[in-house]
Order: C-alpha cells, then sequence, then structure tokens
C-alpha cells in the first residue's frame, strides 16, 4: 500500500533534527505502523527523485550528441551540462534521503552529505564511488553555474579573483564531465535503492 | 529590518487581505531572498484574481513596499485546484512500479 502525497511531502521537506526526533520515536517500536509507514514513504521518495535523476540524464545525453552533430552546438552542450547536473544532484538527495533517511535540501547541503557519507569506507565500497567523488560535483556545479549564467566559459564572480573556468575550457569536455559524473551517481544510486 | 519585524509586516498584509475579501479563497507563501522578500498570494476563486492583484499593486504602491529594507514584492497569482489526491497517487505509483520493473529493484 503506497503512502499518500502528503505523507511523502512530509518526509520530503524533514530537517535532520526533525528526522532524527521522529526516527528516534519510530526505533522505540520497531515494525510498528509509524516505522513502516516512515520508510514506506522514505522509498516513494527516493522512487520519485531517482526518476528525475533518469529523466535528467537522458535529456542530457540526447543534447550532448545533437550537440556534436548539428549547429548551436555550445548552447546545446550547455544544456547538457545543466542537466547532468541536475541529474547528479538528484541522485545524491535520492542516495542520502536512502541512506540517511533524511533529504539535504539544496546544493551546498547536497554536496556536504555527500561528502559526510564518502568518509564511510562501506558506503564508499557500496556505491562504487571514489571517496573524493564529492569533488567532481563541486566541478559539476560549476560548470552548471557557468553554463547557465555567464556569457563565457568562465564564471565573472567575484570579480577581483581569478576567474573560474568550465572543465576542459571547452563546452565538449565540460559536458562529458557532468555526464559520466551524472552516470556514475545514478548507477551508485540504483545499487542503494536496489539493495 | 529584523526577520520578526518583516514576519509582523507580511502578516499584515495578509490579515488586510483577508478582512478585504473575506468570501475569496486565498493561501499565501513566503520566499526570503539576501535584499528582499515575496509574499506569493494564490487566489483560488478565480473570478476575484484581478480585484486582489489590483488591491495588491495598489498597497505596494501606497505604502511603498518595494522600498523598504528589504523589499517586499507582493505577488498575486492564480491558482487553480490541485489535482485529485488519488489521481497523483495513481500516476506515481505507476512511475515508481515501471522504474522497478526497469532496474531491477526489490522493495526494501
Amino acid at each position: 500500500m503506497a503512502e499518500p502525497f502528503e505523507t511523502l511531502v512530509f518526509v520530503a521537506r524533514l530537517t535532520r533534527g526533525e528526522k532524527d526526533a521522529i526516527f528516534g520515536q519510530a526505533a522505540a517500536f520497531p515494525g510498528s505502523d509509524l516505522a513502516l509507514r516512515l520508510v514506506a514513504a522514505i522509498d516513494d521518495v527516493c522512487l520519485d527523485r531517482l526518476l528525475r535523476a533518469e529523466g535528467c540524464l537522458e535529456l542530457a545525453r540526447t543534447f550532448a550528441s545533437q550537440a556534436a552533430v548539428g549547429a548551436n552546438g555550445e548552447e546545446l552542450f550547455r544544456t547538457a551540462v545543466g542537466r547532468a547536473y541536475y541529474s547528479a544532484h538528484h541522485s545524491i538527495r535520492g542516495i542520502a534521503l536512502w541512506h540517511s533517511h533524511w533529504d539535504p535540501d539544496g546544493h551546498e547541503a547536497s554536496i556536504k552529505q555527500l561528502q559526510l557519507l564518502l568518509t564511510d569506507s562501506g558506503f564508499v565500497a557500496k556505491s562504487g564511488l571514489a571517496p573524493d567523488a564529492w569533488k567532481r560535483v563541486v566541478d559539476a556545479r560549476t560548470n552548471r553555474h557557468v553554463a547557465d549564467y555567464s556569457p563565457y566559459d568562465w564564471q565573472r564572480d567575484p570579480p577581483a579573483v581569478t576567474p573560474v573556468g568550465i572543465t576542459g575550457q571547452d563546452w565538449k569536455t565540460a559536458a562529458d564531465f557532468n555526464l559520466a559524473l551524472a552516470e556514475d551517481l545514478f548507477k551508485a544510486a540504483v545499487r542503494f535503492v536496489g539493495s | 529590518m529584523q526577520t520578526q519585524v518583516v514576519d509582523e509586516a507580511l502578516e499584515g498584509i495578509e490579515q488586510r487581505l483577508r478582512a478585504g475579501f473575506p468570501a475569496v479563497r486565498m493561501e499565501f507563501a513566503r520566499q526570503t531572498f539576501p535584499n528582499h522578500v515575496e509574499l506569493w498570494v494564490y487566489v483560488l476563486d478565480l473570478q476575484h484574481f484581478d480585484e486582489v492583484r489590483a488591491w495588491c499593486e495598489e498597497l505596494t504602491r501606497v505604502e511603498q513596499l518595494d522600498q523598504r529594507a528589504p523589499e517586499i514584492w507582493l505577488m498575486a497569482r492564480a491558482w487553480k485546484a490541485p489535482r485529485p489526491a488519488a489521481e497523483l497517487e495513481q500516476e506515481l505509483r505507476q512511475r515508481r512500479d515501471e522504474f522497478r520493473r526497469r532496474h531491477n529493484l526489490l522493495p526494501r
């Protein structure tokens, strides 16, 4: 029996503190209706996240392959960079929710949570990710920022420091980089959710 | 402006809207940004949307909401009733089942 939508929204919006408090209560009654419903709701939200990750990944692949053969390649590569990054973002949030029962809301929070999870050797082994995979996410996020906000292939802000450039300083390399990361994170997420 | 002062200002606007349009179903949402806050006024009774929007524009002009620090952006938005929950839940269930099949996933 699937949980109603309201429960999913509730679970997806829990802060870390609220999650700890509620799961603390549920853990005191293993097998209880509360514990079972929370886990079922979390599983559903994870799958909904992974559906988004998969959808973004498919679109990123499409844009990148079109960019390689057609006109307007830079715009298509920029779009592929963005979609691939968001695929990675959703995969991270799906993994975190599955593993920690908490959805890190936002880009910084999700990268921090992945960084934390990757300090656990068991997590690294199971995910198939390198311990420093979170640094690739930082690069992919920067590529996404430049792709979406800058008219150039580097970041304008902050103006007082050396500009931050995209991976490889060309759009195909940046798109390939983001796509490879998105593929790795999606595979890791499916591995977790399927375990 | 302190957070509490902003919250009170937004609360006051919501109360005045409810008092000004007692028969109109409305919902409110807030978004906070570094230099401005947004108060979104969802008007569920679409036939009253234009008058609520005009009221919001007039209030913004008279009280100079967008001249404050932080600025208050009052956004009137037409809002239809959400889709029936059962229909949405059924659609989500089908998508999840299909995803599980595609990736050979077992329930936890």
